[in-house]
């Protein structure tokens, strides 16, 4: 029965990979071999090749298709090197060196796993995107070559004595060609096969573009320079140049200047007959490698970052503006009751004097004064709210500065009288006008307010305006009820006060003095029309 | 001609000065005695000069929370009956309202004129009954409240004794006194009255 299951299970899970997937496994062997055979200009004594791109090949599959085909692509690596006779089957060292090919393929899938795992569950700025995948290519490799370390430490291929150059040689040189191997292919075989992810994020400018052009060339030229003097040092100059590309340019400015830097560097030490310049110029690229691909990682992942800030700060303006809604709508409802309780009150009562006949003058002149009085508030309020609902609310308009802050008063005066604060408005000239939104800009002085009230319980606030030669600063002040004490909250109604000030060509300015704080909004002044 | 009812006085306290007037102005219709304030102090003086059966309040005003406004009313006239009336309900106020600040009702505006004056009528109605309670038991020696008390509770003369370690005979003498000056003629009269100073 058991059996049955399993053997269900996995025909379920095969029958759910894609088509593309079976492709790749079937024509990876060939690509493996191809990629195998073209590191052979880059070997040599005591290691296979200074620049592996069949590594490149194999991380580039297993990031794509992932960690679960480990086991498939580690047979398919093992038969081709029996295949070919790279390794030999009768030899008394066959499964040493079987195991030689095995360790490979078992490694990069590990670190492939942990890194999704990492990208998934992380909270981390290494799981922001394209991060993991700048941290699998540098340590696949890695954790690739301490495996091949360990490995050759208990079952020796070679010396055991690390001071003795074979094997440091070998490790070294199998970290730099599995380094060089996958960070020049497998960013490009990767973008072969995501054709809709292949511009990435909008990081590269034509400006950028040319200024890493520049910077690059110069790196080159000095690298010209000191190469017949200096050849295993002569790079250096070029890896600053790729790490400033990829900081300013991403990925693809890193990946551009990798492959350039690659394209002369590995002829230039295909032809070295000196094993150490050798070393030494592979160590170079892939030290740029790494470095300038990290650079652009980390700035397409800043870049997200930041992306993702300006989402969540719109969303938290959205909210901030639905608060101030909120407040808007409970004021008009105590607004309109109070008035329409008298309306209703009189308009009764006028009703039944009619039907009773008994038409005492005084009394009627009374009720008929009291709704003319109330009607004429509620057609005011009316006015007032249909400025709010209009499409002019989202154009900006020259809003009364007197009128804006009775408006927000009048909307806070519950929560403030739940406080037990008093907001004291000065008088304000009703000719001072400001240019802008009136939701936005009541919604830096409903935050500015609120933030009052909530930090000094039981006192007065004050607003005052001021005009100055081009600015109205409407200043809010208010005691502090206990210096030092946390009013609660996280700063975010300041935060989108100060963003909308900005965005209006104005200010927010904070000062605190040891009992009270001061929160000045500047406006750009506008003069009042007439006519 | 029908014999016309006692006086019912009646505050009305609202700082909106327009809603507040027409409120007294109804209740006024009503037959009520009934005058409108614009806020707590004012009628807190008035009540020294006028004691009103009934008061009927905003809960938030600006000088003087309504709440608080109850609570120093109260303090000064516990035979008072106190009707809330607010813009803002909110179930929390209500059950404040009801059972926290002894308020008879919970008016929401705009207002239910039917409502408001149901809720006077049995405010006044509660507010007499409470006064002459408490006009009627005020003749009483401390003592004699200790006893009113035990005996409102419902216990009898031996037990009255052992609760105040006093003889049988002593409390029959204070229950004669009790009777005598309250005016009861029965047991069940002297709990009912009991009841109503209670407030009950």
């Amino acid at each position: 029965m058991q059996i049955w299951a399993i053997h269900q299970h996995l025909i379920e899970r095969v029958s759910h990979v894609r088509a593309e997937t079976w492709l790749m496994l079937i024509i990876y062997p060939l690509a493996f071999k191809a990629a195998h055979m073209a590191a052979s200009p880059w070997g040599g004594a005591h290691f296979f090749s200074l620049w592996f791109p069949a590594a490149g090949v194999r991380f580039a599959l297993l990031w794509r298709v992932g960690a679960r085909f480990t086991p498939l692509i580690m047979i398919e690596e093992c038969l081709v090197q029996v295949a070919t006779g790279t390794v030999e089957l009768h030899h008394p060292e066959f499964l040493n060196h079987l195991g030689g090919v095995a360790r490979a393929p078992l490694a990069y899938g590990a670190m492939v796993a942990l890194v999704r795992f990492i990208e998934t569950k992380g909270r981390s700025e290494l799981a922001i995107a394209p991060m993991p995948f700048g941290l699998a290519t540098v340590l696949s490799p890695t954790l690739a070559a301490f495996v091949a370390g360990l490995w050759e430490w208990i079952w020796p291929g070679l010396s055991t004595d690390l001071s003795t150059q074979p094997f440091a040689t070998m490790i070294a040189a199998f970290l730099i060609g599995d380094l060089l191997g996958v960070l020049l292919l497998a960013p490009a075989l990767l973008w072969l096969f995501a054709p809709s992810d292949r511009w990435g994020l909008g990081i590269l400018s034509g400006t950028r573009a040319v200024e890493a052009a520049v910077v690059f060339l110069a790196g080159w030229l000095l690298a010209a320079a000191l190469a017949p003097v200096q050849p295993q040092i002569a790079v250096m100059p070029v890896l600053i140049a790729a790490i400033w590309a990829g900081i300013r340019c991403g990925r693809h400015g890193a990946w551009a200047a990798i492959i350039l830097s690659a394209a002369i560097i590995l002829p230039w030490s295909a032809a070295e007959q000196s094993v150490s310049t050798r070393l030494a110029l592979h160590m170079t690229l892939a030290a740029m490698a790494i470095a300038a691909y990290l650079a652009g990682s980390f700035a397409e992942a800043q870049l997200t970052a930041r992306q993702d800030i300006g989402r969540r700060d719109r969303m938290l303006f959205q909210a901030e503006r639905l608060k101030t809604l909120r407040a808007m709508s409970v004021a008009i409802i105590h607004e309109i009751s109070q008035p329409l309780s008298t309306l209703a009150i009189e308009t009764r009562h006028l009703s039944k004097l009619a039907d009773d006949g008994d038409w005492d003058r005084a009394d009627m002149a009374q009720s008929i004064e009291l709704i003319d009085r109330k009607t004429a508030l509620i057609a005011d309020m009316v006015r007032r709210l249909r400025s709010f609902g209009g499409r002019s609310v989202d154009e900006p308009s020259t809003i009364s500065v007197a009128q804006l802050l009775r408006d927000c008063v009048t909307i806070l005066e519950r929560e403030a009288l739940d406080k037990q604060c008093q907001i004291r408005l000065e008088p304000v000239d009703s000719q001072l006008v400001v240019m802008g939104h009136e939701i936005e800009l009541m919604q830096i002085l409903i935050n500015l307010l609120r933030n009052a009230i909530a930090a000094s319980p039981g006192t007065s606030i004050s607003i005052c305006v001021t005009c100055a030669k081009d600015a109205v600063a409407i200043a809010v002040e208010n005691r502090l009820v206990q210096p030092g004490r946390d009013p609660g909250g996280m700063g975010i109604g300041l935060m989108v006060a100060r963003a909308i000030a900005n965005a209006h060509g104005g200010d927010l300015v904070r000062e605190k003095d040891s009992d009270k704080v001061r929160h000045t909004v500047q406006l750009p002044f506008e003069m009042m029309s007439h006519g | 001609m029908a014999e016309p009812g006692p006086v019912t006085i009646v505050h009305v306290v609202d700082d909106d000065h327009d809603l507040g007037r027409a409120v007294a102005r109804l209740l006024t219709r009503l037959g009520h005695r009934a005058t409108a304030f614009d806020n707590p102090v004012d009628m807190m003086n008035h009540q020294r000069v006028e004691q009103a059966h009934c008061l009927v309040t905003d809960i938030m005003m600006a000088e003087l929370d309504g709440f608080a406004f109850a609570e120093q009313v109260r303090a000064q006239d516990p035979a008072i009956a106190i009707i809330f009336m607010t813009a803002w309900p909110s179930t929390a106020n209500a059950v404040d309202a009801v059972r926290l600040y002894g308020g008879l009702d919970y008016l929401e505006k705009p207002l239910d004129e039917v409502r408001l004056a149901a809720a006077v009528a049995e405010g006044v109605g509660w507010s007499l009954k409470r006064r002459d309670a408490l006009g009627r038991i005020g003749m009483l020696t401390p003592r004699e409240r200790e006893v009113f008390a035990c005996l409102g509770e419902g216990m009898s003369n031996k037990l009255v004794a052992s609760t105040l370690g006093l003889s049988p005979k002593t409390i029959e003498d204070h229950r004669a006194a009790i009777i005598m000056k309250t005016g009861t003629a029965s047991p069940a009269a002297l709990i009912a009255l009991f009841r109503a100073t209670q407030g009950a």
